[in-house]
């Protein structure tokens, strides 16, 4: 009240004790234009945005501080404090690194890892109807067109050596192209087809952005006013939550050619660049330390039974379970957690490493979750597109003879108390944990993902009505995931009132039989905890705590190749070739030709670099699977020899 | 025309000497275009223009014709502002975009389509840059059309869209610095430079309606060095005096309210100069205005108008809203009686200087300058 008497006094030039707090801006000598200037003033000193509409030159002192009151009141949740600032970079175009979880997906995409792909990216369309076929594409284009200025991330693109940047708006290509498929003339026939075709090719390929924009937007004009929007997001550019968020700016260009969206001061690289600071930050060293002492007592992955080493299988897609509770046991659920005092993703979290933890046979396990993870340092961080996302290694320690009830409440203390520690994210922890314990295959590849709750946090769900693309059909969708080093995971999000949960999964590593089950019993659970009589129940949980001796393949108890070479210094310029761009890369003296490119501190984006510099400096390409399979300077150098041998 | 005219033209032109002009009228068509679409796509979503009897949308001879009030309706205007929509579908007519029949009712409204309000935008970013119009100004008329309905409905003021956060940031970069302000602004200075050397005495000047200061600040640097006993700045609201005072630092400025619609002060007189920069039209009847404001006037003081002769469709969605009175259409006791005009033609102007004793020197630009495509023009007339 008292910052507002201040900014009336000065704007109507009256000592701000003598304003009186019922009679009218106008009344005091105010004008319309100087009730404009008042509002600026009021979002500047007191952050707070009243609408235009809102103030008028009637509004008194009184009525204005209610307007203020209304505004502040909902209150954001309580949040860490963090001394980082965002500001627009002075280069908008300027390179930026890529944060840990898209460097793991950009690693991933350079088949040299375990369950890899070309593309780590997300597929997804769904049904329109109403649509006006013949202004439809032009809309379409247009706001992908508006929204690569809104959401400049759209141009955002990779460089071979894991970096990222922004091309400008009028470069070559900059801006995503929409293609469409007009089969508003054709059968049944040919629309199945050729709507199996899109869906495979958008699928398996996904949009790559160290070559082109990290979005594909594709149309398909049906017959009867009807169509399906198509959408391959890569998963280096655009987390889940940026998904929603485009999805929704994209329909309001659609559905206006004048919509405008509040303005972003900020985007994705800005935020990247502030985090810069970060590591100097005592909230970040006490992060840091808190995982750092519990790295050595942190279980492996659920040693779920495996039909193939991941090593040795290269899936193209991840397979599907799906299930979807409708409206009522959605809504039941969510009663239930409420009455239990647990989240609806604790639930799920909960059921999922129950139905684990009895498929693997043992209670204590590792998972990964998958954390929007947007750190609160700038206002408009939620409205922003990028790849925010982290992940966060997770134990549970699913306790023998508890209730479900019980457990859940165990997981919801355990998870809480981990996403607390959130500057450190699970890539980073991972990499720490893999080279402490010397093994490179995936440290968390079971994997737990929930949005639940995200349409009520963004307001609402999803805009329907998208002018001439007509109505979007949510419930009639059809999507693909390709995460690399993923071996399972769960994902559980809403659909309008509806809620779904997914298997993905390589099918190749797992026999067919055990998953469907798995997800026939988690489907169960489920119900069990919505129609109330799962959640005082024992839910059968093995006797042992870790797994028992290995018999056959089972993850997480997968045998090392173990790499000797005899120790002392590089034995040949070759060796010391390799050891000079080691050194480079590390940063620390490389004097032994046995020493291992992670054992010194390298990390995967680094050996994607060591790869790309000793393809310049040898004039050979090494495929990084084969860095990786021994990574030691003398076992490199063999490589390279024999790439080179095999060039001659 | 005066040696003076050949001069300020001069000074005009070298102020926008190397910019090309051949585009001008094509410019000003494209960002009138925006508009009438803008406007057209507006009235189609909101009225029933386009519709048939049951609302559906019609083809082209099939929707019944309906009154200006009617729509006005439809759009949800406050009363004061209801004439808007008679004056937006005049303009819609002349353009071709909307058919009228013999009783003065609309229909078979232009429906436009994406591509080609698209266009239309790609267009006028183009055409403003042609124009030396800063991108405030692409972002002005965009977000005047999306604030239709509450500027309509009077929920909004036009002020928050002129002057967003209340800041003359942005209607300074409009109004300055475009190719005809500058010619125009230079013109006027060389004027100013002329008066002041033939001066006997310090020089006593009134400006009328000075708002954010635009044109002040373009002829203020005429009167450096020179003798200047006052400069009176006045506009109708505190903020434009309160933004100038903290703008402008000569000694000699002088600061007042004043409303031209009431009535002219009769002191200070002896004035040597009146500046009314795009805004005498904005008084009830122009020729008494500016017969006041030549009984101010020193023997041989001048008045300098900068106006605008035609309306162009480019401001219909911003300038009819300020010029709203409390409950109607801005009163007119002039030739504009009986209409909805807000702008004199040029013929007009010149005639109702003349009218009020005073010879018109400057009348600028030239007929056959591609500038006078903008149709924003320079008069100054003497006592
Ligand atoms: C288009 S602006 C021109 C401002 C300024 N002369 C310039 O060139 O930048 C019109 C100005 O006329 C003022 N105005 C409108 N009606 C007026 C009136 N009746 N009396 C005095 N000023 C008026 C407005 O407040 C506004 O500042």
């Amino acid at each position: 009240m008292k910052e507002l008497a201040e900014i009336w006094s000065e704007l109507l030039g009256l000592p701000p004790g003598e304003i009186p707090h019922d009679v009218g801006f106008l009344r005091l000598g105010g004008d319309s234009v100087l009730a404009v200037r008042m509002s600026a003033l009021v979002r500047k000193r007191l952050g707070v945005a009243l609408a235009l509409s809102d103030v008028r030159v009637e509004t008194t002192l009184d009525d204005l501080a209610e307007l203020v009151r209304r505004h502040t009141s909902g209150g954001a949740p309580a949040t860490r404090a963090l001394p980082l600032t965002v500001t627009p970079r002075p280069d908008p175009h300027a390179e930026f690194p890529l944060l840990p979880l898209q460097q793991g997906y950009f690693v991933g995409q350079q088949d040299g890892w375990e369950l890899s792909y070309d593309s780590a990216h997300y597929y997804l369309d769904y049904a329109l109807t109403g649509v006006d076929g013949d202004e439809a594409a032009d809309a379409l284009a247009d706001a992908v067109g508006r929204l690569a200025t809104h959401q400049p991330t759209l141009r955002a693109r990779v460089t071979p050596d894991g970096r990222q940047h922004v091309l400008p708006a009028d470069a070559p290509g900059a801006v995503p192209q929409v293609r469409v498929y007009d089969l508003r003339e054709a059968g049944p026939a040919e629309i199945a087809t050729a709507l199996r075709d899109v869906r495979q090719e958008m699928s398996t390929s996904g949009p790559d952005p160290t070559r082109g924009p990290g979005i594909d937007v594709r149309l398909t004009l049906l017959p009867g006013d009807e169509g399906r929007l198509h959408l391959g997001l890569s998963l280096l550019i655009f987390d889940g939550w940026s998904s929603s968020v485009l999805s929704r700016d994209l329909l309001a260009f659609v559905a206006d050619w004048n919509a405008a969206l509040p303005p972003l001061d900020i985007h994705f690289g800005d935020y990247v660049t502030s985090l810069a600071d970060l590591p100097a930050t005592e909230a970040w060293q006490a992060d840091r330390d808190w995982w750092w002492s519990r790295l050595d007592t942190l279980p492996g992955p659920p040693a779920l039974p495996l039909a193939a080493d991941p090593q040795e299988v290269r899936p193209v897609t991840m397979g599907n379970r799906e299930h979807r509770w409708r409206a009522e046991s959605w809504a039941a659920l969510r009663r239930q957690c409420t009455d239990r005092g647990v989240t609806p993703s604790t639930a799920m979290l909960t059921a999922f490493g129950v139905v684990l933890a009895r498929w693997a046979g043992h209670r204590r396990m590792l998972l990964n979750s998958l954390q929007l993870n947007r750190l609160p340092i700038h206002p408009e961080v939620q409205r922003v597109v990028g790849a925010f996302a982290a992940t966060m290694l997770l134990p549970l320690d699913l306790a023998a003879e508890a209730t479900f009830a019980e457990l859940a409440a165990t997981v919801q203390a355990t998870s809480g108390e981990h996403a607390a520690h959130n500057l450190i994210t699970g890539v980073e922890v991972g990499r720490e944990v893999a080279r402490r314990r010397g093994s490179w295959r995936p440290v968390g590849p079971v994997v737990f993902q929930s949005v639940l709750g995200v349409d009520a946090a963004m307001g609402g769900g999803p805009p329907e009505e998208a002018g001439p693309l007509g109505r979007v059909v949510a419930s009639d969708y059809f999507h693909q995931l390709r995460t690399p080093q993923v071996a399972i995971e769960v994902r559980c999000f809403e659909l309008g009132p509806e809620m779904v949960a997914v298997f993905s999964l390589v099918e190749e590593l797992f026999d067919t039989d055990q998953v469907t089950a798995a997800f026939a019993e988690f489907v169960a659970l489920v119900d069990a905890l919505a129609d109330g009589s799962g959640w005082d129940r024992l839910p059968g949980l093995p006797e042992e705590t870790e797994p028992g001796p290995a018999s056959g393949l089972r993850l997480g108890l997968l045998p090392e190749p173990a790499v000797r070479h005899r120790e002392g210094p590089p034995a040949d310029d070759m060796e010391q070739a390799v050891a000079d761009v080691f050194e480079e890369l590390l940063e620390v003296p490389v004097l032994d030709r046995a020493a291992d490119f992670f054992g010194l501190g390298g990390d995967s984006l680094l050996a994607v670099r060591a790869v790309v510099r000793l393809a310049k400096e040898a004039g050979v390409s090494v495929p990084v699977r084969e860095f990786l399979s021994d990574s030691t300077v003398a076992g490199v150098a063999a490589v390279v020899r024999s790439r080179l041998g095999d060039q001659r | 025309m005066s040696p003076l005219n050949d001069r300020a033209d001069g000074a005009g032109h070298a102020a926008i000497a190397g910019a090309d002009l051949s585009g001008t009228a094509g410019a000003v068509a494209d960002l009138d275009r925006l508009i009438l679409l803008g406007l057209s796509a507006h009235l189609h979503r909101h009225s029933r223009l386009g519709r048939s009897a049951a609302g559906l949308p019609a083809g082209p001879g099939q929707d019944p014709a309906h009154e200006a009030d009617t729509i006005a309706g439809d759009l949800g205007a406050a009363p004061r502002h209801r004439w808007i929509a008679g004056h937006w579908l005049g303009a819609l007519h002349e353009a071709g975009l909307v058919g009228r029949d013999a009783a003065g009712r609309f229909h078979d409204l232009h429906a436009p389509r994406r591509a080609e309000l698209v266009t239309a935008r790609t267009r006028m970013e183009a055409a403003r840059l042609a124009l030396g119009y800063p991108a405030e100004l692409a972002e002005l008329m965009l977000r005047s059309l999306r604030l239709l309905p509450s500027l309509l409905s009077d929920e909004v003021g036009v002020q928050a869209l002129l002057y967003p956060d209340g800041e003359p940031a942005t209607a300074e970069a409009v109004y300055r610095g475009n190719l005809i302000s500058r010619y125009l602004n230079a013109a006027a200075a060389e004027v100013i430079r002329d008066l002041a050397g033939r001066s006997t005495r310090p020089l006593r000047i009134l400006e009328l309606g000075a708002g954010i200061g635009a044109t002040t600040a373009d002829l203020l640097p005429a009167l450096a060095g020179r003798p200047v006993e006052f400069y009176l700045f006045t506009d109708l609201s505190p903020f434009f005096l309160d933004t100038a005072r903290r703008r402008f630092d000569a000694g000699f400025l002088r600061y007042a309210l004043l409303d031209i619609a009431h009535d002219l002060p009769r002191r200070p007189d002896e004035l040597d100069l009146i500046v009314a920069a795009t805004m005498a039209h904005n008084a009830p009847h122009v020729g008494r205005l500016l017969g006041r404001a030549a009984a101010l006037l020193a023997p041989g003081g001048r008045v300098l108008l900068i106006e605008t002769v035609r309306e162009h469709p480019q401001s219909l969605t911003s300038m009819p809203f300020a010029l709203s009175t409390h409950d109607g259409p801005p009163r007119r006791l002039d030739g504009r009686a009986g209409t909805t005009r807000t702008y004199l033609s040029r013929e007009e102007w010149l005639s109702a200087l003349e009218g009020g004793g005073l010879r018109v020197e400057v009348d600028l630009p030239r007929p056959a300058d591609p500038l006078t495509a903008l149709s924003q023009r320079l008069f100054v007339a003497t006592r």
